[in-house]
């Protein structure tokens, strides 16, 4: 095709999508003159008043979805990036590890020490307590935590489990969400991104827990017995730490 | 401080929410009860068309705005036929000349289409082919070439895929060109 005929194909597009435009428009105003003479015969009958409550809920339901979607994603990021830098450390490095002390040492160093941009998280053993809170959760999960203490109207709206890893959401009224994500200590070191984070330690009853704060977002991390467990909300660290003190576990 | 933006944010979204339903639902309502001829299912529609508002309301600036009361008459109009199509269990509201037999007027070139469109004469009865495209071919060219919107986002309004929108598009088109044809050919 030669630009003469490209050009006669748009003037034709062009012509085209013009005449549409103006159906279009003669078709709108059809349809709302149509529409307003509908309503204007409804006469006394009214919208039934249940209605904008079932609406104003389903609005929130969906807000409230959307917002724990964009919560669970945001989480299953910064795991899948600690796999990956999990892999990426072990694959490049293992085979020097084994031969090289020289490098072992530099390996050992690279991570235990705290970075610029991961900080490793210890295992620490401590004990659990139990309780009786099955009836909320899936009946074929076992041997998990389960928070007793819980800051003002967050409910449990839903649970996940993959692999051995369980994750427990709540949301308050303001689709807040509060999670608590849990799985086997020694599966994997966790590398928590400490790109534009505050960072700090704090003691949860003795053992040390890490917690970073990103965007309002506040992270806590530690181990406890044989379990790492992360809370993840938009609370103050305070009331972070007494949510983790106060963690129920159910065999 | 993206925490405190994120909640004013949702606040001016309830806000405007609120003002779309304290405006239009009377009016939305009437169209329900009107295609569909019957409460429980205008509510029902109300409600799909509410959910399908909010999740586009970004795309509507001023709520008393005749683009705004054409952007919800469409998305009711739509859900309306979508569930008037699944309680009577039929593929689509048709229109009256859904079976022409378009072959008779056009060869099948979507180029054909457009010549015969784009050479068509802007006359006081063209507006009767107005009322010969059926609701969801008039649906998709007001949002197509009045609102100007993608295909993606007329995907997101009426809920149907791409392939769909594009499809039905083009079927819009060879209607009007072959409505007119036929025009000519009668007249």
């Amino acid at each position: 095709m030669n630009n003469k005929d490209k050009e006669y194909e748009k003037i034709i597009k062009e012509r085209s999508d013009s005449f549409l435009a103006y159906m279009a428009k003669a078709s709108e105003e059809e349809m709302l003159e149509e529409f307003s003479k509908w309503e204007s015969e409804l006469g006394d009958e009214e919208v039934p008043k249940d209605l904008e409550s079932n609406i104003m809920k389903m609005a929130r339901e969906f807000v409230a979805k959307e917002k724990l979607k964009k919560n669970k994603l945001n989480a299953s990021k910064s795991l899948k990036m600690a796999a990956l830098v999990m892999i990426i450390v072990t694959t490049s490095f293992a085979v020097l590890a084994v031969n090289v002390d020289a490098f072992r040492i530099k390996i050992f160093d690279f991570l235990f020490e705290s970075n610029e941009d991961f900080t490793r998280i210890e295992p620490v053993e401590q004990n659990a307590n139990t309780g009786e809170i099955k009836k909320a959760l899936p009946v074929e999960w076992s041997d998990y935590f389960f928070p007793s203490y819980l800051p003002e109207g967050y409910l449990l709206v839903e649970t996940e489990s993959i692999a051995n890893i369980k994750t427990i959401y709540y949301q308050d009224s303001f689709q807040n969400v509060l999670s608590l994500t849990q799985g086997p200590a020694d599966s994997a070191d966790i590398y928590v991104d400490n790109d534009d984070v505050e960072k700090g330690e704090v003691s949860i009853k003795g053992t040390p827990a890490y917690w970073t704060l990103k965007h309002g977002q506040l992270n806590l991390i530690w181990n406890h017995n044989s379990y790492r467990l992360i809370l993840y909300a938009p609370v103050e660290l305070e009331e972070m730490v007494k949510i983790a003190e106060n963690l129920t576990f159910v065999k | 401080m993206l925490m405190i933006m994120a909640t004013f944010s949702d606040e001016i979204t309830k806000n405007k929410f609120e003002q779309i339903y304290a405006k239009y639902s009377r009016y939305l309502y009437a169209i329900g009860l009107n295609i569909l001829a019957d409460k429980e299912s205008a509510e029902d529609a109300m409600q799909q068309c509410f959910l399908k508002i909010f999740k586009n309301i970004d795309k509507i600036c001023i709520v008393e705005s005749q683009q705004t009361k054409s952007f919800v008459s469409v998305i009711m109009r739509n859900e309306s036929i979508n569930i008037y199509n699944k309680n009577k269990a039929i593929k689509s509201v048709v229109g009256p000349l859904d079976d022409i037999d378009m072959d008779n007027y056009l060869e099948d070139k979507s180029s054909d289409v457009e010549d015969i469109l784009a050479r068509a004469e802007l006359k006081k009865e063209m507006h009767a082919y107005i009322n010969e495209l059926n609701m969801d071919e008039s649906n998709l060219i007001i949002l197509k070439y009045l609102r100007e919107y993608s295909s993606e986002e007329i995907s997101e309004i009426l809920d149907v895929s791409q392939n769909v929108v594009r499809q039905r598009l083009l079927r819009a088109k060879r209607k009007l060109a072959c409505l007119i044809v036929k025009g000519k050919k009668e007249a």
